[in-house]
This record gives C-alpha cells, structure tokens and sequence, in this order.
C-alpha cells in the first residue's frame, strides 16, 4: 500500500498522500477552502492569499493552503474569526482596485470574486485613494480583455503555457502596475481556444462571441458533443430563449478554437430550410412530399432499369451512429445494395480499427514517454496534443518527437527527430532500436523509449505502406504501448462501427452468407448477396456508366476536391442532404435540408470509442429534419419497414445487432478485444493518388480548418483573416 | 581584530590576479583540495557560519543538503544582486578584491559538487560586471577555473549573469527564475533550491560576504574561525554604515560588536555633533531602533531580540533634524515599486501604502491616516508570499511605534514637502 499520512482537517480526519497540500486533504475531508488562484488543471501557483488557513502549532499564523504540502498528524483550521478578518482583507485589497462593473460584466453571476465578496461579507472599503483603471484591449479576434478587472491569479497565463505549450499570455510590469499581457501588447496570435478566458476568475478575459448575449443565471445548459474532430470533447450548450449563445467545455477540461467558437455555424445564413429540386436545370424550393416524390421515383426507374447496384450510398462523419445505421439500412434493405461507403475512409491510418485502437485520451500522461509519429498531432486532434503537453508539463514524462517542421512541441521534446517524412525517421530509429547504433538524435530516442516500461505512441492521419509496416516493427519493439491514431473527421468511428462499409455490416460483421441471413432475418429484408463498391469504386462506376444514382448524405466531395464535379454531373440522379447548400448539394437533383447538430438527439463514438449522447439545444431550423427521419420517411416511401419515434429506438436496434454496442453505457468505451477484426494485420483505409488527394484546408490553419462546418463559423473565420493580415 | 575579509582592499591593483596571488589568494585551494568535500562541508558546519545575505541560514547545513542529493548536475549561485536600500558591502568586495570570491567559489563548488557556477550580479554595478568578468578571466588563465584545477581533477566553471533591475531577484528563488530567463518572482518551496533549484537540479544560493568567507575559514580551520564574534554566528561582519556619521563605509567587525561601537568608535560619531534619532541596523526592510538600542550587539539573535533583523548588516544612522514621516514614504515608495506584483497583500497593500504616505506628504493627511496605515500593515502582516511584502511594513510599523510624535506634528502642520 502507498504510504500515507493523517492529517485533520476542522476536525476531520483523513488520510492523504504525503505529497497532498492542505487544499487536497480539504477536499479530501469535504472541507471547502476558498481559492482563487489555485485550479486543478494547474501547478500551484499561491497568489491570491484567500486560501490561507491556521496549523496548530505552527510560528506561522497564516500558511496558504494551496501551496503548502502536509505533514503527518497536522492539525489545520480553515474557519476561524481570524481567518474570516484576514480573507476579508484580501479581499478588500483585491477589490481596492476594481472596477466594480458587475451590472455590464458577463461573468457576473458566476464571478469567482463577486462570490467570495458576497460570501464574506465586505462592508464600505477603507480605501479611498484613486482608483487604478488599465486601458482594455479589444483589438484581438474573439477574445476581449478587460484588464482593469484582473486580480492577477495568473490562471490564464499558466493554462496557455502549461496545458496549452503556446504561452501567448504573460505578466508584464511588476508591482501594482502587472499587467496579464501578450508580447508588446499585440492582438492575440494563437490557438484561439479560449482556455484563458474559460478559467479566469472574474471578467477580465470574455468573448466577443457572448458579449452582452445574456446574464449567467438566466442560460440554460443542454450537455453534448463537439462535432469537429475526433475527440469527442464533451460540451454545454448555453441557451438564452431557446437560441444558443455560448458553448463551453462539458467536463471542465479542454475545448479547442473549433468546439469553443464554432458552432456559430449553425446560426448561418447559408442553412438550408427547405427542400429543394431541379426544374429546367435550377435548383427551386419544394415541399418534402414533392422531394421525396422525386427521390423515390428515381431510385426506382434506375433500380428497375440498371439494378441496385447502379445506385451508390455516401455516408457522413457529421451525422449521428444512428443516423449511419439507418443510412446503411436504407441502402442495403431498401435500395438493395451494399454500395455503401465513407468517403473519409481516405483521410484515416491505415489499420485503423484493425491493427491500431486508440487508447483514452486522459491516459496519455500515464504511459514513461510519449512517441509523437505526427508534429501536426495538436492542429489534427487538439485534445490529443493537450494531453501530450499535459503529459509533458504535468507529469514529467519524456517526448519523442518526429517533427519536420518547428512547433509548440519541439520545445517539450527531449529529442526530435527532424526528418522530412515519418518513414525516414522510422527508417534510421529502427536500427538505433535493434543495435543502438545511429546519429546522436536517434540513439537518444531509442534509449528514452527502450528504458520507459510504457510508451504512448501518436499514429500519424495518413500513413504509407511503408510506414504501417515499420510502424508494426516499431511497436512489437516496445513495452507497454498504448496506440493512438489520429482521427481528424469527427464521426469516423461511429460512422465505420455502424458499418457504413460495402464489405461489412453493423459491428464489422464481414458480409458473406451466415451474416446476411442474420442481418436478413432481423430485418426483415432480402439483402444482396456480394460486397458493394466502395467509395472509389463507386467514383469510378460512374464513370464507366456503371453506377447511375448517388445519395450522398452529409458530405462535400466536390468542395474538398474541385475535379470531382465533373464525375458528379455525369449521374443520371443525384441526392445531397445536408445543412448547407454545399458544392456538391450545388450539383444534385433533389437537396433534403437536414438538421443540425445543435438541433438533434443522437450517439457519437469517439476516436476513444466512448459512446457519447447528443442532445438538442435548438428547434431544427426552417423545414428542416433530422438525418433519421429523412431517411426513414424516404424508406416508408419505398416500402421499407421503418417505424422509429426517436433515436432511441434506433440505438435499442443497434445494440441488439451490434455485439460492440450491446451493453455499453452511454459514455462507456467498447472493448477492442470485442471487435471481430481486432489484431487482424489488415487496413479499412482508402488510397488514392488522385481523388482527395490532398487534405483541403479552409483555413490557413489545419487548426482551425474543419471543412464544410467550421468554414461557415464566423467566429472561426476571424481567426483565419488575422493570419492572411500578417 | 585583523582584517580578513577586507584584508587586501587596501592593495593597489587588488582586484588583479598576479597581486591577489602574492597576498594569498588562491592559497588555500590546495588545502581545501586535500580534504574530501564532505570535510570542507563538516568544517563549514562546525564554524557555524551563517549566510550574510540577510536570512542568516547557517551555511554548512546549506551545503550538507544539497551534497546529499543524489545526482552529478548541480549548481552553485553566487548572490551578488545587493539591492536592499543602504547595503553596499558585497560591492566592495565585487570591486576591490574579486578574487576572493572566486577562490570561495572554487572551493564552495567542490564542496557541495558542482561543477558549474553563475554570479547572478545587480544590474547598477556595471563595473563589478568588467571587474569580475576581468577576474574570471585571469583565473582561468592561471588554470583556477575550468577543468582539472590544480591537476586535482576538479572541474568548476564561472561566469556572471546581469541581473535586469529587480530588487526581488536578490531572494533566492526569484533569482533563480531571472537566472533561468523567466520573469523575476519567487517560486513556491518546497521543493527547497537545495533539491530542485536552477533547472531543477540541486543548488546553492549563497552571499557574496558568506562565500568570501569560505576560503580563510578553510584555512584557519573551524576551532580557530569559531572564536571570532558572536558565539550564535562567528566570523567577521562587513557593516556597511551611511547616513548621517561623520566616517561612513564599510567596517569589518568581528559579528556582534554593539551599535555603539560601531556608530561612535568607528564611525567617528553623528555628523555635526547632533543628537542620535534613529537606526535602521540592516537594510531598509528592518524595523527601525532608537538611540536607546546603542548597546545592542550587531548579531542575528540579538537584533531579534530587540525587535529588529540583522538584514545585510546595512546601518543607516538618522540624527534629530529628520522627519521619519518622510523616512517612512521613501522607504515605502521603494517596496511599492519593487513588489513583483504576484500576490495580492504585498502588490495590493504597499501601493495603498505608498498612496497614504504621498497624500501625507503633500499635506492632505489626516490624523485618522495613522491608524489607516496600522490597518493596512496589519491587512499584509503574515500573508505575503515571500519576506519582500512582510519587510515592507516594517518601515511604517517601527516609525509609528518610536515616532508617532512626528506623523501627528507633520499632519497637525499641514505642511507640504516635495516629493
Ligand atoms: C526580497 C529579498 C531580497 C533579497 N536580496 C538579497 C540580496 O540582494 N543579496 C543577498 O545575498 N541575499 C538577498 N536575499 C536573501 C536571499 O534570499 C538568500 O537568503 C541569500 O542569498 C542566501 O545566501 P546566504 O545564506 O549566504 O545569506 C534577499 C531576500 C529577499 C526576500
Ligand atoms: S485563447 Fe488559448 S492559446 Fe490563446 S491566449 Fe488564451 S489560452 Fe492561450
Ligand atoms: S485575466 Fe483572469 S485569469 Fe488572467 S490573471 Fe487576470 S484574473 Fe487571473
Ligand atoms: S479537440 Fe476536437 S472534439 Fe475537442 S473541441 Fe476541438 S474539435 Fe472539438
Ligand atoms: S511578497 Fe508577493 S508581491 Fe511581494 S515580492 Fe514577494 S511574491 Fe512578490
Ligand atoms: S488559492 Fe492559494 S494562494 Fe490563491
């Protein structure tokens, strides 16, 4: 057992690592200590002086709670007479200067300060000197600072250096004339997360986006998902009659730029509210009757003309798991084909959900080194690079890092490896693994990673087929290694576990004849026999002449590559439902307005594999629908079998189809060993030279760039136009 | 007594190698060299000495914690930031007798195992920086510093760091943070610097005047060493007296020696035959004494006793004409504009301070601003993150207490002085 020590606390005795401060036996006991300055997320710092408390027998009177570790048998008072006089007093001093704005303040409400000044009951102030005032700086994208409202806990300064790497903000000047600043007082340049503003106290850090959009205590909170990577970060929804006006971070731990700021996308103005048909080479409204008429007319002429086959099913990353399954459904037991596919399957490592299963994230910092495969990991999957500085700044663990170009990481790093490709890098560290032999750079890489009894290794987006196999070598070289791929497109998961394959059903159940009678017999359904055409495949029938008809739902192939128009328009019919009129909806025959994000219920599953529930914030704008109801209203039309009242019932299907989903919680994680292709040496990824061949990039920061949704943000798009300035 | 550390000050050219050799320096590295560094740290430890930086920490169990540590990389620091109001004692030596402190150094690395030193010196004493960097020189050309020292295999590598003009970078941890290029604020202890100080390794922050002690209590040996001064903390003492005797400068006295002493004796007495007011016996965050502390001895315990701090050993002497009013806003106004900043009741409450004392001074004060200033030191007394903000109530504290006769004269007269 790990040794402990006792300490009371008020009273109350606990048990605590003798590593603990007085604050953790506190709230260890159940005590509460008022703090300031001190957060979880970060190092103790002891500024702010409120979390002072008395030790018996100590010369001390006053000892910071925060700071200060414990020792066996010590006996503390956090509530005394005189410590209520003496945070009085710090309080005093710290409103001395304040400006006392609360009535325009946005944190009023849920002011850490204001509190504190409640709770203890400040009386008139003996200070009656001239009030300090500091010139705010709204000059920055995004965030405004207020400065004179500053207490100067330093939380924003030591969360963007120590959780983030990025150091944007520091103190500068001394004495009562520190100030929280950027360097020379420029406009902010950096990741835009918002983290500082998330954890400052008071209201000397807040956001244009939420600027006078209502008072804290009159918003209401709806829990979900952030929908722009992988992560799965979980969010809150803040709602002011019934519109939202501010996303923050769920779980009080991270939100990047993205989940923090772009969700404005869904308020704009290039949403789509109706249905819309082409009449003489326009796209006009419609009313669903007459776009679904269209649709189901359609399908069937080419289905009877061409067969099933000649029809082709787009899935989305966007759209809920249970939006993916009855996507799948409607192509397999509606349609008649297993021509189902992800068009992201091209932007994903290759053994992904085979060879590769991510780990959680939160476990980064647990594993002796880290491997970073991929410098572009914090731009990819921002969580995921948090968690490595964390792992870095928090724990003291050890970075490799394979780099060709400069970041925040290269300064965590105890060596990089600055090669141009991970192949090269993986080229010259194997043999330094094996024989110890190489340049100075790689021998130091292979002793930090053959001595860590655990290694967490970061797997590039992209991979050659060089790089899978010398990845396999690399791994079957260390201890304890826990595998995380980098999993840009948010959904992918969800989207590839719910089988939006050609060749596997729900849960990677490979179609063959047992399958299909089972899936068959549940659904009730006659399914065609032979794996479908995947995504590629289903690019080139068109082609050859050999597929007619798309229904593409949620994606943009031709806004992420302009060279697919003309292979899109060479469809006899083509159906786009999205939320935006996008480059491809421009295309299509018939465009079904679906719903957004904030406007529906629904599962995710994270690159985590942590099934996660979305939750609506908002009425579906204008006419439009959720995904699911699209499609099942399209299948009844069709004469499928789809009677779902809510999302619910499809995840009760799902999890009685789907072994990986038979009794996982909401919020759970399903277990790779569950997985029927789990350890087997394949790859679910797509190649092309050609098609998408490069990752397109809506802003001029992978960052900040997250295609068709985040490109409408307009809070995102400041951020983009600050660097084309430069 | 004989002078030690100020023995060749007096030298011509002393702070130049060839005429610091020839009056001993550098003599007693071999000496130390022939002990085991744990010997050197023993001797330290048995002389009692006790840091001259103001704190008083005894050295040796300095040493003794930092050499337990394991691990091969460690760091000795020499504090030559010296930017306590009225204290000039380390400069002198910087000045006049570098060599000293670099011969300290030497064998103060070897003694603890480092291998690698930094003079964090104050950013005002530009020609200390020619001096010393002059001296490193020197002794490196003559093989005292650098590798294989006297072909006894010791290594230790100096050089001197400018500070940029902060007072907190003379604490030690501050200095530290300014040594490491990061903003100049204290950190939190533990870890102690002793385990985790310059880039987390175990380190050694000492004085200049305790350095420059090492090299002749090596040579004398603790027994000898430990008969000078007080018996609480042997050795000499650098007092660096200003104000208002007729003879100010720096006096090397066996610790201990009383006020008197070194006021009348030494100092030839208070300028112009005045009356004595007030002391401030070690730098401007100790609390002010009065004539009738003439008898105190000039020794950590001893000034404790009498309510007051050994500090630096800065002495500065007041005779009757001075306004401690006046006294007390300059000194305020110093902490109020070299607080850091980083907590509340020292950033907070010597700017409140310092706003009191200006509107004292411009005579809008009212009687009532006496007990405001007691309320505000009594609102920053024990809840400063480091000992800047608890010094700097000091100086309001003891000026009311002895002198609260001229803050009622000086309001009562709404007078006006400029400041
Ligand atoms: C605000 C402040 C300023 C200080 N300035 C100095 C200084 O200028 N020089 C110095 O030697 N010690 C200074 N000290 C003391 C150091 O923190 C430290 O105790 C000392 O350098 C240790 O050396 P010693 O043990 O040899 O005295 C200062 C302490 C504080 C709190
Ligand atoms: S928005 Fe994020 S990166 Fe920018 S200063 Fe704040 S914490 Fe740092
Ligand atoms: S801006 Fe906020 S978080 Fe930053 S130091 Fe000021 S009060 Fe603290
Ligand atoms: S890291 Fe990914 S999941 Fe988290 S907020 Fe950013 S985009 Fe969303
Ligand atoms: S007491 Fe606080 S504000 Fe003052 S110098 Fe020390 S740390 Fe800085
Ligand atoms: S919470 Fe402990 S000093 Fe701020």
């Amino acid at each position: 057992m790990e040794n402990t020590v006792t300490v009371t606390i008020d009273g109350i005795t606990v048990k605590v690592k003798p590593t603990a401060t007085i604050l953790e036996a506190a709230k260890a006991a159940g005590v509460r200590i008022p703090v300031l300055c001190a957060d979880d997320k970060l190092h103790p710092y002891g500024s702010c002086r409120i979390c002072i408390v008395e030790i018996e027998k100590s010369p001390r009177k006053f000892t910071p709670s925060c700071t200060t570790p414990v020792t066996d048998n010590m006996s503390v008072k956090t509530m005394t007479p005189d410590l209520a006089e003496a945070r009085k007093r710090i309080l005093e001093l710290l409103l001395n200067n304040h400006p006392l704005d609360c009535p325009i303040c946005d944190k009023a409400g849920s002011c850490q300060l204001q509190d504190l000044v409640h709770e203890y009951g400040l009386g008139p102030s003996k200070f009656t000197e001239k009030k300090r005032t500091v010139a705010p700086s709204y000059h920055s994208n995004v965030i405004d600072r207020e400065v004179s409202r500053c207490v100067l806990c330093g939380k924003c300064v030591r969360v963007c250096r120590e959780q983030n790497a990025v150091g944007e903000l520091a103190f500068t000047r001394r004495g009562d004339k520190s100030k929280v600043s950027t360097d020379f007082d420029q406009p902010l340049d950096c990741e835009f997360c918002g983290e500082c503003v998330e954890i400052c106290p008071v209201g000397a850090l807040t956001t244009k986006q939420f600027k006078f959009k209502g008072r804290t205590w009159n918003l209401e909170r709806i829990q979900s998902v952030c929908n722009y990577c992988g992560c799965g970060c979980r969010t809150s929804f803040e709602t002011r009659l019934g519109r939202i006006v501010r996303v923050r971070s769920g779980a009080r731990n991270y939100l990047c730029s993205k989940g923090r700021f772009g969700w404005d996308a869904v308020h704009h103005q290039d949403r789509l509210t109706t249905p819309l048909v082409r009449v003489s080479g326009e796209l006009v409204p419609a009313t669903w009757d007459e776009a679904l008429a269209m649709v189901v007319t359609n399908l069937n002429v080419i289905k009877n003309k061409k067969g099933a086959d000649s029809i082709g099913g787009l899935g989305s990353v966007r759209t809920t798991n249970e939006e993916s399954y009855l996507f799948q459904k409607f192509m397999r037991t509606v349609v008649g084909t297993n021509n189902v596919d992800l068009l992201a399957r091209l932007k994903v490592p290759k053994g992904l959900n085979t060879v590769f299963f991510s780990g959680e994230l939160s476990k980064i910092s647990d594993h002796d080194a880290v491997l970073v495969l991929d410098g572009d990991v914090g731009e990819l999957n921002p969580l995921m690079g948090i968690e490595i500085v964390r792992a870095v700044n928090r724990n003291y663990k050890k970075l490799v890092l394979v780099n060709s170009g400069f970041n925040k990481f290269n300064r965590l790093a105890s060596v990089v490896l600055d090669y141009l490709a991970p192949e090269a890098a993986l080229a010259d560290l194997l043999p330094a693994m094996k024989s110890g032999k190489g340049g100075d750079r790689v021998v130091a890489a292979a002793a930090i990673l053959k001595e860590a009894a655990s290694v967490a290794v970061i797997i590039p987006g992209r991979t050659t087929d060089k790089e899978f196999s010398q990845i396999k070598e690399l791994l079957s070289l260390l201890k304890g290694v826990t595998t995380y791929p980098i999993v840009r497109r948010s959904n992918l998961q969800g989207a590839m576990d719910m089988g939006v394959l050609p060749d596997y059903y729900p849960g990677y159940q490979k179609v063959g004849s047992d399958t299909m009678n089972r899936f068959a017999g549940s659904w009730d359904a006659i399914l065609p026999e032979a794996p479908g055409l995947n995504a590629l495949e289903m690019l080139a029938g068109i082609k050859t002449g050999k597929v007619s008809a798309l229904y593409i739902m949620g994606d943009d192939p031709a806004g992420s590559d302009r060279g697919l128009k003309d292979i899109l328009n060479k469809l006899e019919f083509l159906v786009v439902q999205d939320i935006f009129l996008t480059e491809t909806a421009k295309l299509a025959d018939v465009v079904l307005p679906a719903c957004s994000w904030a406007e529906k219920y629904g599962t995710v599953t994270s690159l985590e594999r942590r099934l996660q529930q979305v939750s609506r914030a908002e009425e579906p704008l204008g006419e439009s629908k959720p995904d699911w109801d699209i499609i099942q209203t399209l299948a009844r039309k069709m004469g499928g079998p789809m009677h779902y009242g809510t999302p619910a019932d499809i995840l009760n299907e799902i999890r009685s189809m789907v072994p990986l989903y038979a009794d996982l919680a909401m919020g759970g994680i399903w277990a790779r060993e569950r997985s029927p292709l789990a350890g087997a040496d394949m790859d679910l990824s797509l190649w092309s030279d050609t098609v998408m061949k490069n990752e397109v990039i809506t802003a001029d920061r992978l960052l900040f760039s997250s295609g068709t949704m985040i490109g409408r943000s307009r809070e995102i798009s400041t951020l983009c136009r600050t660097k084309a300035e430069v | 007594m004989e002078k030690m550390l100020l023995k060749r000050v007096d030298i011509p050219n002393s702070a130049d190698i060839d005429v610091a050799m020839k009056n001993g320096a550098y003599s007693t590295l071999a000496t130390a060299f022939g002990m085991r560094p744990v010997d050197v740290v023993n001797e330290v430890k048995r002389a009692n000495l006790r840091g001259r930086g103001g704190a008083g920490f005894p050295t040796g169990l300095k040493w003794e914690l930092c050499s337990r540590v394991p691990g091969s990389l460690k760091y000795l620091l020499c504090n030559a930031d010296e930017g306590e109001p009225g204290t000039f004692k380390d400069r002198f030596i910087l000045l006049q007798d570098p060599h000293l402190l670099i011969e300290g150094m030497i064998i103060s690395g070897f003694a603890i195992g480092a291998e690698r030193g930094y003079i964090y010196l104050r950013y005002e004493y530009p020609t200390a920086l020619v001096v010393l960097e002059k001296a490193i020189e020197q002794a490196y050309a003559k093989g005292y510093l650098g590798k294989n020292i006297l072909g006894k295999g010791v290594n230790f590598d100096l050089s001197v760091h400018r500070g940029a003009g902060a007072y907190i970078c003379g604490e030690e941890t501050a200095l530290i943070e300014s040594l490491e290029g990061k903003r100049g604020q204290p950190r939190i202890r533990p870890p102690f610097p002793a385990s985790q100080g310059a880039w987390r390794k175990p380190t050694v922050i000492n004085n200049v005047e305790t350095l420059s002690n090492i090299p002749y209590l090596i040579a004398m040996g603790a027994d000898a060493y430990a008969k000078i001064g007080a018996e609480t903390a042997p050795g000499p003492k650098l007092y660096g007296v200003s104000g208002m005797v007729n003879k100010p400068g720096v006096y090397e006295l066996p610790m201990g020696t009383t006020l008197r002493d070194i006021i009348y004796t030494h100092c030839g007495g208070v300028r112009g035959g005045k009356k004595l007011k007030a002391i401030i016996p070690g730098g401007a965050s100790t609390p002010i004494l009065t004539e009738q502390h003439l008898d105190v001895t000039m020794d950590f315990n001893s000034l404790v006793a009498a309510g007051s701090m050994l500090g630096s050993g800065a002495v500065m002497v007041m005779d009757e004409t001075v306004n401690m009013v006046n006294v007390a806003y300059v000194l305020v106004r110093f902490f109020a504009h070299e607080s850091c900043g980083k907590c509340t009741p020292c950033r907070e409450g010597t700017s409140w301070l310092y706003q009191v004392y200006k509107r004292l001074m411009h005579g809008e004060g009212k009687l009532d601003d006496i007990d405001l200033l007691l309320y505000i030191c009594d609102t920053v007394k024990g809840k400063c993150f480091c000992p800047l903000g608890e010094g700097a109530i000091q100086p309001v504290l003891s000026s009311i207490k002895h002198f609260r006769g001229d803050y009622e004269q000086w309001i009562k007269s709404g007078k006006s002085a400029h400041v």
